[in-house]
């Protein structure tokens, strides 16, 4: 009854004119990052992180959750028209959404895809509203051994089930905890790697350096891409027949099964759930044999596998203070930046806050559902821009964005070191995912670790000692010696080389 | 050894020796920071595992791309989907069908450069030129030089890139850009 209430005062202040205003402007953002080539959320969300100072906080967190949802339903519309994945999860709705296309059908694979996103996604919500708020209440007996323990776990599930090599991982995530070492030790005061320059006193900002890795790393990667100009559909051509909805609807239906759950897993990404459940398709589905030919369940599932994960991926951010992907994590940034840690304690501190930015998800995933299906022939638009206008303009933004943090050319030199790194880890295939989680964590987990050792006074014991940390620590180990080890998981080859790939 | 190995093996090895020189410092570093404190670890003490854990991975990962190919059999599947499209579909999108060619006029590594040192330039002049000129000239270049768009067009929409977001982002969102150092430009209130 108290989540309801709860629930209810989130909606009376989502449903301002003010705050809905912010969630429609951060789902169309988020649907033209997921369109553009050259940026998706995670750069997209720290480059308008310095646009929210001013703002009223519980705004610019509506607007920036809404870009982080909102970007999946733009990679939807490039991989189902363009046969190009805008992110790495919707590569497997390319195998029957492009099929469909080439049969005049790519108006009912976006409609059917935008359906079972906002079902998938206002499902998981649901969850997020019952299952968050009660994993809270264990999130608040966990004390510094069991977070460092959860971190560690949550890094190892990344680095192990993503990318295609877990030394690369591995080496990801130990420079992005060294990069967010970067600054005055917080505890003896101290600097540490600033080269005795002021500016790098207060740490490295994490916007330039992941505008830096994501948005231009990924834009000088994809410098001389090729890019192409789809047809939009014409609005007849939206329409799914009833069979497609027959069709549709059990696909789903599993959908929503397999997103919600692996969602939660911290470090699990969605590209696992969208490929989980086209197998599952492969394997159960009554017309399995039409599956890569272009059937609608081959979009339904995974679209809607994708959009519950992503909207279930907020439970431990909201629930334990641990993100699932480094778009979350990035979100999880605009909180800390506000002077806001994510976790438990958010539900007992700012219940207003954290209830609004929950009843903003179930309005979000609305919005996107009424005004993308419909819109589709302007996103189509969009990308009919010419390039150059296009990448030139994403570039202004990159230096703008970095800028703007501290008011700094500094951040806009890390943002371009930072960039030449992105392109370079690109090109030799060392995932990002993991040093993205790595930076945002770093200070969190090395202030567990270090307060975990002061309270046992030195010894490592505390975290065997604890159950909860030896379990989760236990289970990190065993994932990353079968990850490096397991004859089954060396055929990584087939993995996506990172999780924004 | 083909064109493409080359330049992967040269662009790991570069890697190997960048994480290399960026985790031996770090080791060094944080012993003279401080290993550990009365109170426990001290300011050195994760930075310093965090380099071991980069070299101890880093001749894991040299080893398996040096190594000899296995002649082992890679499994066709996962998660029961077919292998070879997979992989297809997550690493290669440029092999979409009706992909035109966009408007670069440069070849692809020059490219590259050209916009690494445009970038270069604008973040070295954009305090004394201020955002607006700095950002309105690279713009314009990115537009005519690099992109080949039409001369009305690139004018536009540098102009909107520059002085349009200089004044929304200023005036508007309350958000601080540079005016120009220079006396004269600021004068003409830039």
């Amino acid at each position: 009854m108290e989540i309801l209430s709860n629930l209810g005062m989130g909606f009376s202040n989502a449903l301002t004119p003010e705050n809905l205003m912010f969630a429609l402007i951060g789902c169309l953002v988020g649907t033209l990052l997921g369109l553009l080539p050259g940026i998706g959320a995670t750069a997209g969300i720290a480059i308008l992180i310095p646009l929210t100072f001013n703002m009223e906080l519980t705004s610019a967190l509506i607007m920036l959750a809404a870009i982080f949802y909102g970007s999946a339903y733009g990679g939807t519309i490039t991989s189902v028209l363009l046969n190009i994945p805008g992110e790495s999860e919707s590569a497997i709705t390319c195998l029957d959404g492009y099929p469909m296309t080439q049969q005049g059908r790519g108006g009912v694979a976006l409609t059917v895809a935008g359906v079972g996103s906002f079902i998938g996604g206002t499902t998981a919500t649901v969850a997020l509203v019952v299952g968050g708020s009660a994993l809270s209440v264990v999130g608040l007996e966990i004390g510094p051994p069991e977070f460092f323990a959860l971190v560690v776990f949550g890094l190892s599930l990344l680095v192990g089930l993503v990318g295609r090599s877990v030394t690369a991982g591995l080496m990801s995530a130990a420079l992005g905890l060294i990069i967010a070492m970067v600054g005055i030790d917080p505890v003896l005061g101290m600097p540490r790697f600033t080269f005795d320059v002021a500016h790098f006193f207060d740490g490295l900002n994490f916007v330039p350096v992941l505008v830096g890795l994501f948005g231009l790393g990924e834009l000088l990667d994809t410098a001389l891409g090729r890019t192409a100009r789809p047809r939009a559909p014409r609005l007849r051509e939206l329409l799914p027949t009833r069979g497609d909805w027959r069709r549709a609807a059990p696909a789903i239906a599993r959908g929503t099964a397999i997103g919600l759950p692996i969602g939660i897993v911290p470090g699990i990404t969605n590209a696992i759930s969208s490929l989980l459940s086209y197998s599952v398709e492969k394997k159960v589905g009554k017309h399995r044999s039409e599956l890569g030919t272009g059937a609608v369940e081959g979009v339904a599932g995974p679209e809607t596998a994708n959009n519950a994960h992503s909207s279930a991926a907020m439970i431990p951010l909201f629930a334990l203070g641990i993100p699932a992907s480094p778009a979350i994590a990035v979100l999880m940034g605009a909180f800390l930046q506000n002077g806001l840690t994510p976790g438990p304690r958010l539900f007992v501190q700012n219940p207003e806050l954290v209830w609004t930015v929950i009843a903003s998800f179930f309005i979000g995933n609305l919005l996107l559902l009424l005004l993308n299906v419909p819109l589709v022939g302007l996103w189509t638009r969009v990308l009919a821009i010419p390039p150059a206008v296009l990448t030139s303009l994403i570039f202004m933004f990159l230096v703008l964005g970095s800028y703007a943090v501290r008011n700094s050319v500094i951040d806009v030199w890390v943002m371009l070191a930072f960039g030449l790194l992105g392109l370079l880890f690109r090109r030799v295939e060392i995932p990002l995912a993991p040093l993205v989680l790595a930076l945002i964590l770093g200070p969190l987990m090395e202030s567990a670790l270090r307060q975990s050792l002061q309270i046992s006074q030195g010894s490592f014991s505390i975290f065997v000692e604890r159950p909860i940390s030896a379990v989760l620590l236990a289970v990190a180990a065993l994932l990353i010696g079968v990850s490096l080890f397991g004859t089954r998981l060396k055929k990584r080859r087939l993995l996506p080389a990172d999780v924004d790939s | 050894m083909t064109e493409v190995t080359r330049e992967q093996t040269v662009l790991r090895l570069g890697t190997a020796a960048l994480f290399a020189l960026v985790s031996i410092y770090v080791l060094t570093r944080s012993l003279g920071l401080g290993y550990w404190t009365d109170i426990g670890p001290g300011p050195g003490f994760f930075p310093f595992w965090s380099a071991v854990v980069i070299l101890v991975c880093l001749a894991g990962w040299l080893w398996n791309y040096l190594k000899p190919p296995s002649s082992e059999h890679d499994e066709d599947t996962i998660l029961g989907l077919d292998a070879d499209l997979l992989a297809e579909q997550t690493s290669d999108p440029s092999s979409a069908a009706d992909v035109a060619p966009s408007a670069g006029v440069v070849p692809q590594r020059w490219h590259l450069l050209v916009v690494v040192a445009s970038l270069v330039v604008v973040s070295l002049v954009l305090v004394p030129l201020g955002f607006q000129l700095a950002m309105f000239l690279f713009l314009l270049f990115h537009l005519r030089v690099l992109g080949g768009t039409g001369r009305v067009l690139s004018l536009l929409v540098a102009a909107g890139g520059s002085f349009g977001v200089f004044v929304l982002f200023t005036e508007v969102l309350r958000v601080g850009l540079p005016t120009a150092g220079i006396g004269l430009l600021r004068g003409l209130g830039l």
